[in-house]
């Protein structure tokens, strides 16, 4: 009784340590008024000046008035969509549109909570995070690749146009796009989820004591068991599943854009097509 | 009345009874009045009244929420004005734009501030989220502000979303045409999501319906955009910016704490 | 403290408290859950003023065979396609997002410019993510022999759109 209640006063130490601010002294702190002030003011006015010149020299686009029976070719959404809109090239809309944006708001959300490691809170450290700033870095980069593939590859009936080629001259295509069997689909989906959350557990105990003590495939097994027993299984689980989402993506792209694959998975009972 | 010159003009000002009722602190800028000039003044009082040099320098921050915050600022400002000209109907709806950009004196300037200013929001508060997670602020103490966060990242979404309809013109129709469809494509509540035709979904039951106010883009799916662009997201918007604020205030700055000096 | 004649125990006591807080509460849930229900119901919309979904799409004799027309496509969004067993009424919304494709004679393909779904003139989805076919609206002949064509009624089933009312038979 007596050691837990010890160790919660401890613990609570530690947290308040943790949260609390250093006592003020003039070294390490300032004033906010008017130091920050001027941050804050110099940051409005900056942008006052850029949003009015800009407005100033740029008029907004406006389109035609609205038509229900014509749709203008391309039709592109606004540059924070068009990476919306290139998903939905390669998957249903209520996987592109519906469970994708959910999966990448929740798994933002999920962040602080699948996120162990306590390195790092207020500097900028690559050292001690480096898998979530490369996940993190991926993501986003992999998000405004989209975007700039929408934005500036697209043309007409939204086919690859290269940004030096003319929109006018108008490309033909005759693709033909199939779907995988059910059979195969579903081995590959089992497949790939299977490889993908498994291997990386398994490596350091297959490989592992097969290797020299020394050797770089002996530290990157210690770096993969390292890596899973931090984490432990839940979040493990839950932290792959959401990277082999994000992986499969590009995935499933290249299934399409060489391959011509329509679906890997086609259940049309249920209008379950992946 | 003898020493009544222009130089005593702003002491006299600042020395009166209506002044000194409205500024509660003295105006000698010592280190006192510094302190009360935050903690007197009901905008500035959620900061704090002294902040750590190490994480008050642009390149720890880049003035990202600031900035976006500015710019709902803005945003508010002219849409509000924008409403005084607009009406969110099919036969006005478009002529009221061709009239802001024509005829209504600084029209054409609002509209176009109200929209670049929207871009730059969405593209700030990406890259207040990139900041944040790149200096760790998400971690403990700071998780729940960190979902607060990704919650007024979709509400901007969903504000620039709604905003797109009201010109009424053809990115407006398209886009929220095929906005809407992926809407029917939901789950279970869209009429052409997986599992929907087992609890017998069709075009008008579906979450789609509701938000058109019909099965197609029309003036009630105009009027419906408006009031949610208008009232609806701004008001959550601004709940949630309250409690991001608070949050931040509450846990501290990431920034407070040098790790490494 | 004494026991008054006919007071309650306090296993009586609680009972009754327990009751009464159940109902409190279960008035308070039900409440709100029965606003929170009608806030919601009140979001769909009893009666619609859309346009009407039937029209006259001229006589047999203005299409030839083969040919894809889109006379009707500005104001109606639909082709009206005539080939070897009859005309039929081709809706020109995309089944991927609803954007409006368009004909491309000289690939023989409808192409949608939204995210590049593509259709043959039987409205057969061949490549692009549109998940089905395009459908085909009813047709009709009236009694002044003038096709007429009712949207509200569609299919894009192989088999079910070749037969009428989704096609409109002519030797």
């Amino acid at each position: 009784m007596a050691t837990t209640e010890k160790s919660g006063k401890t613990e609570q130490a530690a947290r308040r340590a943790a949260r609390s601010v250093p006592t003020a002294s003039s070294e390490r702190f300032e004033l906010t008024w008017p130091y920050f002030m001027y941050t804050i003011v110099i940051c409005f006015l900056l942008t006052t000046i850029v949003l009015w010149v800009w407005s100033m020299v740029a008029p907004a686009p406006l389109e035609p008035i609205a038509d229900p029976n014509r749709t203008p070719n391309p039709s592109k959404a606004p540059w924070y969509f068009v990476g919306l809109q290139e998903l939905l090239v390669y998957f249903d809309p209520w996987i592109a549109g519906v469970a994708l944006p959910g999966l990448i708001l929740g798994g933002l959300m999920a962040i602080p909570y699948i996120d162990k490691n306590t390195h790092g809170i207020g500097e900028y450290n690559y050292k001690d995070r480096k898998f979530a700033v490369w996940v993190f870095s991926l993501g986003t980069v992999f998000w405004f690749l989209l975007i700039i593939i929408g934005y500036f590859f697209r043309g007409p009936s939204w086919q690859w146009y290269w940004p030096w080629e003319n929109w006018e001259i108008h490309k033909e295509s005759h693709v033909v796009t199939h779907s995988w069997s059910l059979l195969g689909g579903s081995l590959f989906l089992i497949g790939y989820t299977a490889v993908g959350l498994i291997i990386p557990v398994l490596i350091p105990y297959l490989i592992g004591p097969r290797v020299k003590p020394a050797s770089w495939i002996k530290k990157f097994c210690d770096a993969l068991q390292e890596f899973y027993e931090k984490r432990g299984a839940t979040i493990y689980t839950i932290e792959m599943l959401l990277l082999l989402t994000m992986l499969g993506i590009p995935v499933k792209m290249i299934l399409r854009l060489y391959f011509n694959v329509k679906y890997i998975l086609e259940i049309p009972a249920i209008n379950l097509n992946i | 009345m003898a020493n009544l010159s222009l130089k005593n003009v702003p002491q006299a000002i600042v020395e009166s009874q209506i002044w000194k009722s409205i500024f509660r602190h003295g105006y000698t800028m010592n280190r006192r009045n510094r302190l009360l000039a935050i903690t007197n003044n009901v905008f500035y009082h959620i900061l704090p009244t002294k902040i750590s040099k190490y994480g008050v320098r642009m390149r720890f921050h880049w003035g990202a929420g600031i900035i976006t915050f500015y710019l709902f600022l803005i945003l508010t400002f002219t849409g509000v004005l924008l409403m005084f000209y607009y009406v969110p109907t099919v036969p006005r709806a478009y002529y009221d734009m061709k009239d802001l950009q024509h005829v209504v004196p600084f029209g054409n300037i609002l509209r176009n501030m109200h929209r670049y200013g929207a871009h730059a929001m969405v593209f700030m508060v990406m890259v207040h989220m990139a900041r944040t997670f790149y200096t760790s602020s998400y971690k403990p103490p700071r998780e729940f502000n960190w979902v607060v966060g990704v919650i007024l990242l979709n509400f901007t979404f969903l504000l620039s979303f709604s905003g797109y309809l009201l010109p009424w013109d053809q990115l407006a129709i398209w886009a929220v045409t095929v906005g809407t469809n992926m809407a029917r494509a939901t789950p279970l509540i869209g009429h052409e999501g997986p599992f929907a035709n087992l609890i017998g979904m069709k075009v008008n039951n579906d979450i789609r319906f509701a938000l058109l106010g019909g099965t197609t883009v029309g003036s009630a799916t105009l009027l419906r955009f408006y009031v949610l662009h208008c009232i609806g997201f701004p008001i959550i918007l601004t709940i949630f910016i309250v409690v991001h604020f608070w949050r931040v205030r509450r846990d501290g700055f990431s920034g407070d704490v040098p790790v490494r000096e | 403290m004494a026991r008054a004649a006919g007071a309650l125990s306090a296993e009586e006591h609680a009972t009754r408290r327990r009751l009464l807080s159940f109902l409190g509460w279960g008035s308070f849930v039900s409440f709100f859950s029965g606003v929170t229900i009608g806030s919601l119901r009140f979001f769909f919309p009893r009666i619609l003023y859309e346009p009407s979904q039937q029209f006259i799409a001229g006589k047999p004799e203005d299409y030839q065979v083969g040919e894809v027309s889109t006379r009707m496509k500005k104001e109606q969004r639909v082709w009206m396609i005539r080939d070897q067993m009859g005309i039929y009424a081709l809706i020109s919304v995309c089944t991927h997002l609803g954007c409006t494709p368009i004909w491309h004679s000289t690939e023989n393909r409808i192409k949608c410019p939204c995210h590049g779904s593509n259709f043959l003139v039987d409205g057969q989805n061949v490549a692009g993510p549109a998940p089905s076919p395009l459908f085909r609206a009813a047709i009709s002949l009236d009694l002044a022999g003038n096709i007429v064509v009712d949207k509200s009624q569609k299919e894009n089933q192989p088999g079910k759109r070749d037969e009428p009312p989704f096609i409109l038979p002519l030797s």
